[in-house]
């Protein structure tokens, strides 16, 4: 991959040569693409000049414009991920092609729908060879589904630490005894971690084993039915039923939608980051007249739920996503470089900070200095509502600690974001002493 | 705690239960598509009889 004049292009090298002809004259690609399982791409070599030696085409994929990662998704997410790869294969195969792997960052979320961003993760199929990417599928896929649906929701936050998936001895571990009944899952996660085990020293062992096409088949079908079969429902969560638990009046609800709706015609954003969203209620103010909108939340049952929401109502520019923002997702991978931090790709024009404030400021103890400044980094734009010490959410927070908070108030609130921030308007909400701002950095 | 699987798992295990699930799965594929055959073929049968008789 590479960019040339900020647009995003690959080369493919003469050693793919016979498997990107392929991919491209059996009908895969235009298939694929016209259902929407894969970025498009054009053949550009006649224009662009190749980076490196070896080329033999140049293509320019089409740009997916939020990047998450799986650590990110909720659970509804890498589920119909996975689908999307086994769907994937499925067709790959009918054209004589096979996937070569099957890792879920291979998959991004555009118009809230699963779609492969690997154009090259494809090969010539041979009758009788096993599916190489079998073994990812389980480890990127129905290992974290099954944690997930079976042990704890939370344990997906493995994959931060397992970049190439949850490795199968470690769930077989963690999940339940009842998981050695399910013979899908005792087959293909118990089992296969068994296989792993035994056969790790043995590299010879697997030589000349063969799957026939009916096998295959029976086994993309058996996975598929056992991804399926993993059901997890949001509830019982702090943020998954936040909105009938909140303060606010029905006016000052209403109201605060409006001067939001506002502020974004006041700034015009083309991409909005929305931080602490719960189940993108406000983030949907952006999204809903097409602006590219990331709604990121501490608990996976309101993504979830912000997620079903994306899907029941076909909404194309919103992207719920899991993260705790006092401890973003950083670089991963080799030199940290493979898997791009939180801050480079949730770089928008908009930050939304409904909310969130005394979250930050009292329950986790940072100052609203060094909160600025990381907002300042995100974009140029803020809405931040300020929630002053003695509104009821902020007196939950203080109940079961010692108010050491002397410095929380609003005129400390707008010095320390007056130095990165100009306050552009101050609006009170009706019925309530929340303070609604739009800043502009000063930086801009 | 094994090791090998973190640093030199070639991957032969999981190719291995592949083969096996697979061909297990395979079998059943089969038996399920026979059957879905079979009873496709029997509601063709009945409906092209009532209606012979229906003339």
């Amino acid at each position: 991959m590479f960019r040339a004049g900020g647009t995003l292009y690959r080369q493919v090298n003469h050693t793919y040569r016979s498997d990107y002809d392929l991919l491209m004259s059996s009908g895969l690609h235009d298939e694929l693409a016209g259902q929407g399982l894969i970025v498009a791409h054009r053949d550009v070599t006649t224009a662009v000049e190749f980076p490196k030696t070896g080329g033999y085409k140049v293509i320019q994929p089409e740009e997916v414009p939020l990047i998450s990662y799986p650590y990110e998704w909720c659970f509804s997410q890498l589920q119909d991920a996975a689908l999307a790869t086994l769907n994937i294969q499925l067709v790959a195969m009918r054209h004589g092609l096979t996937l070569k792997d099957a890792s879920a960052y291979n998959i991004q979320f555009r118009q809230g729908r699963p779609v492969l961003i690997d154009t090259l993760s494809f090969e010539k199929y041979v009758e009788g060879e096993p599916w190489v990417a079998y073994r990812q599928y389980c480890q990127h896929f129905l290992a974290p589904l099954a944690l997930m649906a079976h042990t704890d929701v939370r344990l997906l936050q493995l994959m931060r630490v397992y970049i190439d998936g949850i490795p199968l001895d470690l769930a077989g571990r963690l999940l339940p005894l009842k998981t050695r009944l399910k013979p899908l899952l005792a087959a293909h996660l118990h089992l296969h971690a068994r296989s792993q085990r035994r056969y790790s020293d043995q590299p010879g062992q697997a030589k000349g084993r063969r799957l026939s096409r009916f096998a295959l088949d029976g086994l993309l079908s058996g996975l598929a039915a056992a991804t399926k079969s993993l059901r997890w429902r949001p509830a019982g969560t702090e943020w998954g039923e936040y909105y009938s638990f909140t303060n606010y009046t029905e006016g000052s609800f209403d109201e605060k939608k409006q001067l939001i709706g506002d502020f974004l015609d006041q700034a015009k954003p083309s991409r909005v980051c929305d931080l602490g969203a719960n189940t993108g209620l406000f983030s949907r103010l952006a999204s809903d007249q097409g602006v590219d909108t990331m709604a990121f939340d501490i608990d996976p049952a309101a993504v979830e739920k912000g997620y079903r929401q994306v899907k029941a109502q076909s909404q194309t520019h919103l992207l719920p996503l899991v993260l705790d923002l006092t401890n973003p997702s950083p670089g991963l991978g080799w030199a940290n470089r493979e898997r791009e931090p939180f801050v480079e790709r949730a770089r928008a024009d908009m930050v939304l900070a409904l909310a969130l404030i005394h979250h930050l400021a009292i329950a986790n103890n940072l100052p609203f200095g060094r909160v600025a400044e990381f907002m300042g980094q995100l974009a140029d734009w803020l809405i931040i509502e300020f929630v002053p010490k003695d509104d009821s959410q902020v007196q939950k927070l203080l109940a079961s600690r010692q108010d050491i908070f002397s410095d929380y108030s609003q005129e400390r609130f707008e010095a320390e974001f007056g130095r990165h921030y100009d306050i552009k308007q101050r609006r009170p909400l009706k019925d309530s002493r929340r303070v609604l701002y739009l800043m502009k950095s000063k930086r801009s | 705690m094994h090791l090998f699987v973190a640093y030199l798992d070639p991957g032969s295990g999981s190719l291995i239960i592949q083969v096996v699930v697979g061909s297990a799965a395979g079998v059943i594929f089969l038996f399920r598509n026979s059957f879905r055959q079979g009873i496709q073929l029997v509601k063709g049968l009945l409906a092209k009889s009532s209606a012979n008789s229906a003339k």
